[in-house]
């Protein structure tokens, strides 16, 4: 043993007690169990071939990646349905995307052109109901000739799409008539 | 200068699959008990040491074939141990084992020292291996110091090992071994102090 004045050893007596600790008699089934442990891990030793197995899982993984016509197998199953479902006229309208594109269409063309009467129009129109007239013919062309235009019969428009244009400045079915 | 173990893991190496069980069974005999009292007083408690003692016996015989004398073989054998030995108490803190309870330790000094381990740390009495009542504290308060500071104190004054064979078995320097030493000594004495441990036998 090795002593050294600058790192003091513990009292004489504590030493004592801590050396008496020594020396446990090991039991003996630690044998068995060690015997038992390493048969148990030559059993559970992974296989020489696991890498080649795991290799194979790697490259079997590219397969599995969906295969890039995936959309145009699944679009005519999805149409399929959506036409099974759409027995009713609200189903139709809905499961038609033609319709849908129409009707957004329709739409965006709507708001624009109401956005563009209110700020490029002539003159703004004056709400009093004694100085309010009919809309003159040459403020429906100056109209006409700065928004998009799309004539569509009234007869074809629902009440409430002919009050929308009404509204907007257009000719109404009691126009029509 | 030759390891004095040297036949003995060069007949391991040199066996067979039949051969090897009674090649190192020569090897276990020599080390069983050293391998278990550095497991039993780091852990404190038989079930663990038995535990730790399979551990370290079963990485021996499965590296064995490995070891190329850079170090003594029991040197390379301490440091198995301990490492299996500081492994299972910790994970014995993780899971404590149903019915074990902190057999000794006040409270109030345990909150002063702070190289002591953490205050859940429970042990079971060692049993008819303390045979004094102040060897009962001691491995009490071996089970309560940080557990490299225990395994440092086992070698020393169990195994009697020098501070070079200490830093052997550590991989470390002379005057890490030293400084980690002289820690260890002054957290076991703080640990006495309040553990009803005579305090005339703390004197130097």
């Amino acid at each position: 043993m090795t002593n050294n004045p600058n790192n003091p050893e513990l009292p004489e007596r504590l030493t004592q007690d801590l050396r008496a600790l020594g020396g446990a008699k090991a039991p003996e089934e630690l044998w068995g169990r060690v015997k038992l442990g390493l048969a148990m891990g030559e059993v559970e030793k992974a296989p020489e071939e696991l890498w080649g197995m795991v290799q194979l899982g790697l490259a079997l993984g590219e397969v599995e990646k969906a295969p890039a016509d995936l959309w145009s197998r699944v679009q005519p199953q999805l149409a399929a349905i959506a036409a099974a479902e759409g027995d009713t006229p609200a189903g139709r309208v809905l499961h038609n995307q033609a319709w849908g594109r129409r009707l957004t269409i329709a739409a965006a063309l709507m708001i624009c052109a109401g956005i563009s009467y209110r700020f490029m129009g002539p003159a703004p129109i004056d709400k009093s109901p004694a100085l309010a007239g009919p809309v003159s013919a040459s403020d429906r062309a100056a109209f006409r000739a700065k928004v998009v235009f799309m004539e569509v019969s009234a007869t074809e428009l629902s009440t409430v799409a002919n009050s929308f244009a009404q509204g907007f400045g257009g000719i109404t079915a009691e126009d029509d008539a | 200068m030759p390891d004095p173990d040297q036949q003995l893991v060069e007949a391991c190496q040199a066996a067979n699959e039949q051969e090897f069980e009674e090649a190192y069974r020569q090897l276990f005999v020599l080390y069983q008990d050293r391998v278990f009292t550095i497991c039993l007083r780091v852990t404190g408690n038989r079930e663990d040491a038995m535990d730790a003692g399979q551990e370290t016996m079963i990485t021996l015989a499965r590296r064995i074939r490995d070891f190329a004398f850079r170090s003594r073989f029991s040197s390379w054998v301490y440091r198995i141990a301990v490492n299996a030995a500081i492994d299972t108490r910790r994970r014995r803190l993780d899971t404590p084992r149903a019915g074990i309870h902190t057999s000794v330790g006040s409270a109030e000094g345990e909150h002063h020292l702070s190289q002591v381990a953490g205050e859940a740390e429970s042990s079971d009495p060692v049993v008819g291996v303390a045979r004094t009542e102040d060897q009962q504290l001691i491995q009490d308060a071996l089970t309560r110091l940080n557990p490299r500071f225990s395994a440092l104190l086992v070698l020393r004054y169990m195994e009697g090992l020098s501070y070079e064979e200490i830093s052997e078995v550590q991989e470390c320097s002379l005057g890490t071994v030293k400084s980690r030493l002289n820690r260890a000594h002054t957290a076991l004495r703080e640990l006495l102090q309040h553990s009803g441990y005579d305090p005339n036998h703390l004197n130097l």
